[in-house]
């Protein structure tokens, strides 16, 4: 096929932890995007058989409507990159990551004559494991063996989409998500060898946000995991300092007291004279080694341990700003101050928002990680927060499927090009 | 022609006019036995020479054990001897009466009808043939209702297959059409040819640097 052909058929699929952001280049700025989940309906369940032959697994912005009882949710409702990664015999995952697939190029199949299919850029986790890029290349042949929509695929690391679409070629990445966070160094191409990455995430700011409300008595809300996360991004604070916020927050209680409203249901939370406990969610997303998180470690919240996944290791509790100055350090010297120039941070758990009145004692995660590095000498920093932080994966894989040419074929060493299933 | 075959032919006769036809004669005993297709009728015919009243009622008692094999017993006697004879007897066997003479034969007597019952074991072998042709009839219909049952579900999973083949494309349409409702995708031929490229391809280096990428791998 030509090259025109190609750079019209452009079709992005980023599988983040939380949502799933595809659509072809047609779209232009914003892909859809949907969460990315799968449920698998009850089939024995009366209603199934009143309703007939169900499907195995439901995917897509209906999957509410399917929804039966909330005490089966946390087995049937599977987020299959919740950590970015998937086990390689974890079917129902996988099951769900074909279903969403799918769904989202029928989606947008056109109905024009001459059309032979996408050329699919995917784009997954830094950390992910060779087998992940296997699975995902058989679930894209059986759909094209199906369904006759893939011309051709790839699959790029999040962070050097994310580097294209701010159209960088030297920079540090920081993307973090629900599960965890990778620092990737990229000059033109990542550096694999610097990567670095945390096993913490957004997923850890709900588990201090679930604690908080289990303190101020809506210990019943906090095993909902959909209510937590609300909670925590309506109340959710970065603190410049935190012992200085605490403080600050126990001096005047009335500036931090809120009332969260839940959409969409009756729900209302009400924090008083426990306001102050809004920096620890914030904090903890940078650095969750003050003292203050030790006594929430004693009573059960569980601390974010080092563990291996794959051949890769995700540190639990290094700070941020000490995981950016070790894998930077792990480049070449001369490459250093250039990675240092452009920091860029990636992803839903950097969005902190400073109330309006706060700013002495609140931060964004920009001013968040300057201030770190800072206090570890590095003065000059240039840290940028992405632009739509959301879409920019989904950008970068529309710029990288337009500019690869079409003739380049997959490597496994190199890990890049266009694998064909024809 | 015989005296006894000329009587016999004229007691044929009369049984002709009933609608009896001969199926047997039995010369040295004198029994004639005729049929109509539905009942069986033995008729001992007592000859002029031998006829006198004792072997008329002899006959008579000797008939009757014979009467549970056909529908009707008679005895042809001449009729000099049997205007004579007391009909009560007759009457009370079932027996009928012919009398004969030199130019006819008529009935004196009427003889009761039997509706015989078939021996035990002839009902037997009937149940059987009945039974039988009943469990044929009714194979014979089970395969046809099996067959129609067949072509039905043959049918039902036919249009089952087409009604998902044509949901699955509704829904297909459903989103193709409503897709373009909502977000109209631009036609990329029309970004490249007017420039009018989303802001994060525009001006971006890494164009450039990944279109390189097959030449950086060799």
């Amino acid at each position: 096929m030509s090259e025109a052909y190609k750079r019209t058929h452009v079709f992005g699929m980023d599988y983040g932890t939380s949502f799933f952001k595809y659509g072809p280049i047609s779209l232009g700025e914003t892909p859809e995007i949907i969460e990315n989940r799968g449920y698998f309906p009850d089939k024995d369940a009366i209603m199934t058989r009143i309703m007939g032959e169900g499907k195995d697994v439901v995917v897509g912005k209906d999957l509410p409507l399917y929804l039966e009882a909330r005490e089966d949710l946390p087995s049937r409702l599977v987020y299959p990159f919740r950590n970015g990664i998937i086990e390689k015999n974890d079917n129902r995952a996988w099951q769900v990551v074909e279903e969403i697939s799918r769904m989202a190029l029928r989606e947008y199949v056109p109905k024009e004559e001459g059309f032979n299919g996408f050329y699919v850029v995917a784009s997954l986790s830094a950390v992910a494991p060779r087998y992940m890029y296997e699975k995902l290349f058989d679930i894209y042949r059986k759909i094209d063996s199906d369904e006759h929509v893939i011309a051709a695929a790839t699959i790029i690391p999040q962070p050097l989409a994310v580097a294209i679409s701010h159209k960088v070629p030297t920079s540090v990445v920081v993307e973090s998500g629900h599960g965890n966070t990778q620092i990737t160094p990229i000059s033109r191409y990542p550096i694999r060898t610097a990567i670095i990455a945390l096993n913490r995430g957004g997923g850890d700011a709900n588990s201090i946000t679930a604690e908080i409300l289990k303190d101020s008595g809506y210990g019943d809300l906090a095993k909902e995991e959909t209510v937590v996360r609300q909670v925590k991004e309506q109340i959710g604070l970065v603190p410049r300092n935190l012992d200085e916020a605490i403080r600050f927050g126990k001096d005047n209680p009335d500036k931090l007291a809120t009332v969260i409203n839940i959409p969409g249901t009756r729900l209302k939370i009400t924090l008083e004279d426990n306001g102050w406990l809004r920096f620890l969610i914030g904090e903890y997303i940078f650095n969750p080694n003050h003292e203050m998180f030790q006594s929430y470690f004693a009573r059960g919240m569980p601390k974010p341990g080092d563990v291996k996944v794959g051949d890769t290791f995700f540190l639990g509790m290094l700070d941020m700003s000490e995981a950016i100055i070790q894998s930077v350090e792990k480049c070449p010297i001369e490459l250093q101050p250039y990675l240092y120039r452009q920091i860029i941070l990636s992803g839903g758990n950097f969005e902190w928002k400073v109330p309006h009145g706060l700013e002495n004692i609140c931060v964004n995660s920009v001013d968040k990680i300057k201030i770190m590095l800072n206090e570890k000498g590095l003065s000059n920093a240039g840290v940028i927060m992405a632009s739509s932080p959301k879409y920019s994966v989904w950008r970068g894989c529309i710029v990288y499927g337009y500019a690869v040419p079409e003739g380049f074929k997959w490597s496994w060493d190199r890990m890049e090009g266009w694998m064909s299933f024809r | 022609m015989s005296l006894s075959r000329r009587i016999i032919h004229r007691v044929e006769k009369f049984f002709l006019k009933q609608g009896f036809n001969p199926t047997g004669y039995d010369e040295e005993l004198g029994e004639l036995v005729l049929s109509n297709g539905r009942d069986n009728v033995l008729v001992k015919v007592i000859f002029e020479d031998d006829a006198d009243k004792t072997l008329l009622y002899e006959e008579l008692a000797s008939i009757v054990e014979k009467a549970s094999e056909y529908n009707m017993v008679y005895i042809a006697a001449p009729r000099a001897l049997g205007e004579s004879v007391e009909t009560a007897s007759f009457m009370k066997k079932g027996v009928g009466l012919i009398l004969y003479d030199d130019y006819s034969a008529d009935e004196k007597i009427p003889a009761r009808t039997y509706r015989r019952t078939l021996a035990k074991q002839d009902q037997e072998v009937i149940r059987v043939q009945f039974d039988e042709k009943n469990i044929r009839r009714i194979e014979f219909l089970i395969r046809e209702l099996s067959e129609r049952i067949d072509s039905l579900e043959k049918a039902y999973f036919s249009l089952l297959r087409e009604v998902r083949e044509i949901k699955s494309l509704l829904e297909k349409r459903t989103m193709i059409i409503e897709k373009p409702l909502e977000k109209p995708p631009g036609k990329v031929e029309e970004y490249v040819e007017s420039g009018d490229l989303p802001s994060f391809l525009r001006d971006n280096p890494w164009i450039e640097i990944l279109s390189k990428r097959p030449e950086e791998a060799i």
